[in-house]
């Protein structure tokens, strides 16, 4: 009988401890699936805490639809021999670009300059500027359709495409603030009329082609003072070197100006980069046809210009040179640079350089010319 | 035997891709959709130099870029165009203030950034480190991608 009641309870005290145990195990349970859901929460806050930085990103990268603002400024102090210069602090440039991709294809850039900081200062008596002084600019304007990367058509003020530093001029990203002696004299500094640019794979290279129809020289906008028109063409082959890259091209410009020379400009041009090795060199000549009896002339001008990277110092030299008028004797001007830049960074830049201008023409005297700088790009670059 | 030759290639592919696992190593990656199934120094300096504009199927490239100071970024100016990133940037700065540049990058503040835009973009490229490529790869989170390149330092 004992033993039916010893049995009783044994078999009373595991089915009392049974329940107990299963209580045990859903609460464990029940912790497991939670931690298993905080542990997804998590992820899924991880995941939009990311997506939130995404989105941010496109809003800032991708997508953006405000004005760009961007642009660039340099002070320099000049000093020179040169006779009836004074050595004088500069405030050179201030000059702004407001792009904006107002929807896929179409885009829209200006560039106002100001230069040698203007002073415009209205005259209280009369409807006339009682002071002036400096520059202000207008030097690009167009709006631009472009339905791909190849192509581009650009309609109103553009820089003249042609050469390199017409184009690529821009002191935190060149050598030197002086520029190349024919450089806006045979080709002007910029157009107002149509371009259109198409880049295509030729063989391992790259070739751009862009051609244009402008007002001409002299003549921006309304002011244009003749019926003719200018029309141009530049054309740059980008090819791969053994650890370097070489451009190379040529430009073209035929135009009347405003007291009836015809002129047709031809140009060439060359940049070569081998590791911290690079040279520029561009050849340029214009034929000016006049009318009437006179004869025509030529003016020609080349540069050639070497630089060195060592981390963050440029090593610049330049020999220049420029013929204003093929007919004149003892015409020849020549200048000899030389330049040690300092990039604090992609877009701060310190130069030092020196000029030796020098002349054929026993009437005018050989000066020197040093000019020490800083220029900054602003914006987003 | 075809079996025999495919295991071969592949294990010699494993033994490349963790020969060049060090923490220099660039992966370049593609959207998986991309028909590109690898990549030569040359024509990534092409696309990074604003000179190759479009892939071979006619698909613009969207150049995915790191920021300046990245040293993901250093790496991968430093093994393409044997230059510093501060150089590449200068580069394309006056591109850009030029209003020259064809098809400039998108610069992204993280690895992670470029991974995501990449893998969204059929027509993207972009690098990033081996390390993290590898990890998104085996992730369930970035599916889109596939590495054509990997280049070390």
């Amino acid at each position: 009988m004992s033993k039916y009641i010893f049995m009783a309870l044994v078999a009373a005290a595991f089915l009392s401890a049974f329940p107990r145990q299963s209580a045990a195990d859903e609460l464990a349970d029940s912790l497991v699936k939670d931690v298993e859901s905080l542990k997804q929460e998590n992820k899924r806050l991880a995941d939009r805490v990311k997506n939130l930085e995404l989105k941010d990103e496109q809003d800032t990268y991708v997508d953006k639809k405000q004005v760009n603002i961007s642009g660039y400024a340099d002070v320099e102090y000049d000093f020179t021999n040169q006779p009836g210069v004074y050595d004088h602090f500069r405030i050179r440039h201030l000059s702004l670009f407001f792009a904006q991709k107002v929807q896929k294809e179409w885009n829209l850039l200006s560039e106002l300059e100001w230069e040698d900081a203007p002073m415009i200062q209205a005259n209280a008596a009369s409807d006339t500027v009682a002071a002036t002084q400096g520059l202000l600019l207008v030097e690009q304007m167009y709006i631009q359709y472009r339905p791909g990367p190849e192509l581009e058509i650009s309609a109103g003020r553009i820089l003249t495409p042609a050469g390199i530093w017409l184009i690529y001029h821009y002191p935190p990203f060149i050598p030197t603030q002086e520029r190349p002696l024919h450089i806006r004299k045979i080709f002007p500094e910029y157009s107002d009329g149509v371009e259109l640019r198409y880049s295509f794979g030729l063989l391992s290279s790259n070739l751009d082609a862009q051609v244009y129809v402008a007002n001409g020289t002299g003549n921006p906008g309304s002011t244009d003072r003749n019926a003719n028109k200018a029309v141009g063409s530049r054309f740059n082959v980008a090819t791969d070197l053994p650890d370097g890259k070489m451009e190379y091209g040529a430009s073209y410009l035929s135009q009347r100006d405003n007291i009836g020379i015809y002129q047709n400009s031809y140009g060439l041009h060359l940049k070569l980069n081998h590791h911290d090795l690079g040279l520029q060199s561009e050849y340029a000549t214009r034929q000016n046809m006049p009318l009437g009896p006179s004869e025509n002339y030529w003016d020609t001008g080349l540069y050639a210009q070497g630089t060195y990277d060592i981390k963050k110092w440029t090593l610049a030299a330049r020999w220049d040179w420029y013929n204003s008028n093929s007919l004149t004797p003892k015409n020849d001007h020549y200048v000899y640079t030389g330049a040690v830049d300092y990039h604090f960074s992609h877009g701060i830049v310190a130069k030092a350089e020196l000029h030796r201008h020098e002349f054929n023409d026993p009437a005018q005297s050989n000066y020197f010319l040093g000019i020490i700088s800083v220029s900054l790009a602003l914006g987003d670059l | 035997m075809g079996a025999a030759s495919k295991l071969l290639a592949a294990m010699l592919l494993c033994m490349v891709v963790a020969g060049n696992a060090t923490a220099e190593s660039i992966a370049v990656i593609v959207n998986i959709k991309n028909p590109v199934s690898s990549i030569s120094k040359e024509k990534l300096r092409k696309i990074y130099e604003d000179r190759m504009l479009k892939w071979e199927n006619g698909t613009v490239i969207v150049v995915y870029e790191l920021v300046v100071n990245d040293p993901v970024r250093e790496a991968f100016s430093q093994i393409v165009f044997g230059s510093s990133s501060e150089k590449i940037a200068e580069m394309w700065a006056h591109l850009k203030i030029t209003n020259q540049a064809k098809n400039t990058p998108i610069n992204m503040k993280s690895e992670y950034m470029v991974l995501k835009m990449v893998s969204m973009d059929d027509g993207a490229i972009g690098y990033v480190s081996l390390g993290v490529a590898m990890s998104a790869l085996k992730g369930a989170e970035n599916h889109g991608l596939k590495i054509i390149g990997v280049y070390e330092q």
